[in-house]
């Protein structure tokens, strides 16, 4: 005879309403839930939203449809969001799903595109030598890194953006991810090592000169 | 030493004696490259949303058709109490219909002959039978469509649809209420895609289009695909996000009408809300959707219950968010049957066949609820059949065998389905 069970054991899952602390754009979401505020919370964050999506999908072309496609989802709960202080979490998670999705659908496609690679510490006039030999050093480390960020899984760039780009906490990275917080600690930390395996090997390997 | 990934939290410690320091070149790297990305990329633009705006003038009054035939019936799983009772009819998903307000200005689909049309027309679109509408519902979701609209479930494998008639042709040629079709097997066959309209609206031949709505549970680990409007030859399909009575578990509904449907479409569009209870008497949520076997609460008197209908509600399992499948009411002579069925049924769990199989939870199960009709609280039983252990049907506090009588008239219509089970139930459940 099978005995009763106990209470649920339900799949967990983190929720919006987790007690970690607000993302940083989050805290005056609540003063007015209106939909003209929605209006003013998109133009002021929609920039940086599509910046977030761009780098999660490494796509400059969906990265604000991707961003269209989480406002609209937004909308009709905004009331919600804005009082919850959870707008932004639940737009950027949104986003994340979407590039999982498209991710799924086109991970076979090599990704041609790319914005103009940027020197993050590029020489000036005036600079010393080892000033500017330090600089390529960083610009070939950087190339190293976003190839390696553009080849990860997407949830795992997901995770990596949200916290070298971000700066958010493994907590607030947990909420947006809706995962746990080892998860996303775990995402950071493989990535990590890839890289520092990569940029501790010959040179030729964290520049590409072609 | 403090973790490396931790650089800015001194609250965390992790021991890591082969990481670097916070001034990691890895991750000064990852910034590096992700602020240069980013302050490269320009913005577009963005589109603020707007609300979508209600239309007024038509209420769902419920002109509800409650079939009730035939006196009280009484069973007892426990005691074995007398089944039958229901003499004559019975009503099942289509419980409640609802007269529209000046359906009577809807236009003809111009159907037949129209290069706008499919080959297989909908006939129904906007009859006197269509102003007769019944509630669907899907997870915490219910919507009105028409009364002539079935269950169906859409085609398997469309790309592999040559033409209409093709060997595999399964699509529906009525419009249909899409049934979740998740735990289906298909046919593991190369196909290419057969359609040329855009992509929102899917795979399947133009030829074989019906008016269709379906719905989709979003949520952390579901992504929903983009809401809108598209069009096509006089086709539209409107895909909308109802929020759902679960935090951040919204369902989107995706509504494909035909030419000259556009007030249909409007009216099935303004119908759609939450529910906690559907309009079968099923809630959104149930504890069979529990990996593990669950036992219903124990009720006074439960093992003489005098239902006015049962409600069979169809559960995915595993999941904690609404995962009602499908519901239907039986009464009359349906419910009759049932409930003889289950006073009938040896006692003990059954048929099983543990040694054919991994004892995995099934993908579904069900909860019967037998409405007593005075509001009260109904005596609940669950019933376990796709997996080869613990079949059966649980109460409180003892358990019935699945055999024909009781199980079949679970499964007789949809949108209760059973796709799969243990070959020990072949002959059981399904001939």
């Amino acid at each position: 005879m099978l005995q009763r069970t106990p209470g649920p054991a339900r799949r967990g899952a983190v929720t919006l309403s987790q007690e970690v602390p607000p993302l940083p754009n989050d805290r005056a979401d609540a003063a007015d839930a209106g939909h003209a505020d929605f209006g003013h919370w998109v133009a002021a964050r929609g920039g940086a939203l599509q910046r977030f999506a761009y780098l999660v999908t490494g796509s400059a072309a969906d990265a604000p449809d991707l961003v269209q496609d989480a406002l609209e989802r937004a909308l009709p709960r905004w009331e919600h969001l804005a009082r919850s202080g959870t707008a932004e979490a639940y737009v950027r998670r949104s986003i994340v799903n979407g590039s999982v999705s498209r991710w799924r659908k086109n991970r076979r496609l090599v990704p041609v595109e790319d914005v103009e690679v940027v020197s993050p510490a590029g020489g000036s006039a005036g600079t010393s030598g080892a000033d500017v030999a330090d600089a390529v050093v960083r610009r070939d480390d950087a190339d190293a890194a976003w190839r390696l960020v553009q080849s990860l899984p997407a949830k795992q760039r997901a995770a990596v953006v949200l916290r070298y780009y971000e700066d958010l906490s493994f907590a607030q990275i947990a909420l947006v991810l809706d995962c746990p917080e080892a998860t996303a600690r775990s995402h950071v930390h493989r990535a990590l090592g890839r890289l520092r395996h990569q940029l501790a090997g010959p040179r030729s390997q964290g520049a590409r000169h072609d | 030493m403090t973790d490396p990934t931790e650089p800015t939290e001194p609250g965390h410690e992790t021991p890591d004696p082969e990481a670097p320091g916070p001034d990691d070149r890895a991750e000064q790297a990852l910034r590096d490259a992700l602020a240069g990305r980013a302050d490269a990329f320009e913005p577009r633009e963005l589109r603020v949303p707007t609300p979508v705006r209600r239309r007024r003038g038509w209420l769902p009054a419920a002109a509800a058709v409650v079939v009730l035939v035939g006196g009280v019936t009484a069973i007892g799983i426990t005691a074995g109490g007398n089944g039958g009772g229901g003499s004559a009819d019975s009503s099942a998903a289509s419980d409640s219909s609802a007269a529209r307000e000046g359906a009577a200005a809807s236009p003809r689909s111009t159907v037949g002959g129209n290069a706008a049309s499919p080959g297989v027309a909908p006939k129904d679109d906007t009859g006197p039978e269509d102003r007769l509408m019944r509630w669907v519902s899907r997870y915490d979701v219910e919507v009105q469509v028409p009364s002539t609209w079935v269950y169906a479930a859409p085609p398997a494998r469309p790309d592999c649809i040559r033409k209409p008639g093709d060997t595999w042709d399964d699509a529906p040629r009525k419009p249909y209420v899409a049934i979740d079709v998740s735990r289906r097997a298909v046919p593991a066959i190369g196909c290419e895609p057969h359609s040329s309209a855009p992509a929102a609206f899917g795979d399947l031949p133009f030829e074989l289009w019906q008016p269709t709505i379906s719905f989709s549970q979003g949520g952390p680990t579901a992504d929903l695909a983009a809401d809108g409007t598209w069009t096509y030859r006089g086709w539209t399909l409107r895909r909308w996000t109802v929020p759902g009575t679960a935090p951040d578990q919204p369902v989107q509904v995706s509504l494909l009408t035909g030419p000259g449907q556009d007030d249909l479409a409007a009216r099935i569009h303004d119908s759609a809300r939450s529910f906690t209870i559907d309009q079968n008497g099923c809630p959104a949520t149930s504890a069979v959707q529990d990996e593990q076997l669950a036992r219903p609460p124990a009720v006074t008197s439960a093992s003489r219950l005098t239902p006015s209908s049962v409600s069979v509600c169809q559960y995915q399992r595993g999941v904690d968010t609404p995962g009602l499948l499908g519901s239907r009411r039986l009464t009359g002579s349906q419910m009759g049957e049932l409930l003889q069925g289950i006073a009938q049924a040896p006692a003990g769990s059954g048929p099983n066949a543990p040694s054919t199989c991994d004892p995995v939870p099934g993908d579904t199960a069900i909860e019967l609820r037998f409405n007593r009709g005075d509001d009260g609280e109904p005596a609940t039983a669950y019933v376990y059949y796709d997996s080869c252990v613990d079949n059966g049907i649980y109460d409180a506090d003892s358990v019935k065998q699945l055999t024909a009588a009781d199980c079949r008239p679970l499964f007789a219509e949809p949108p209760i389905m059973l796709w799969e089970s243990s070959s020990s139930l072949d002959g059981v459940c399904r001939e």
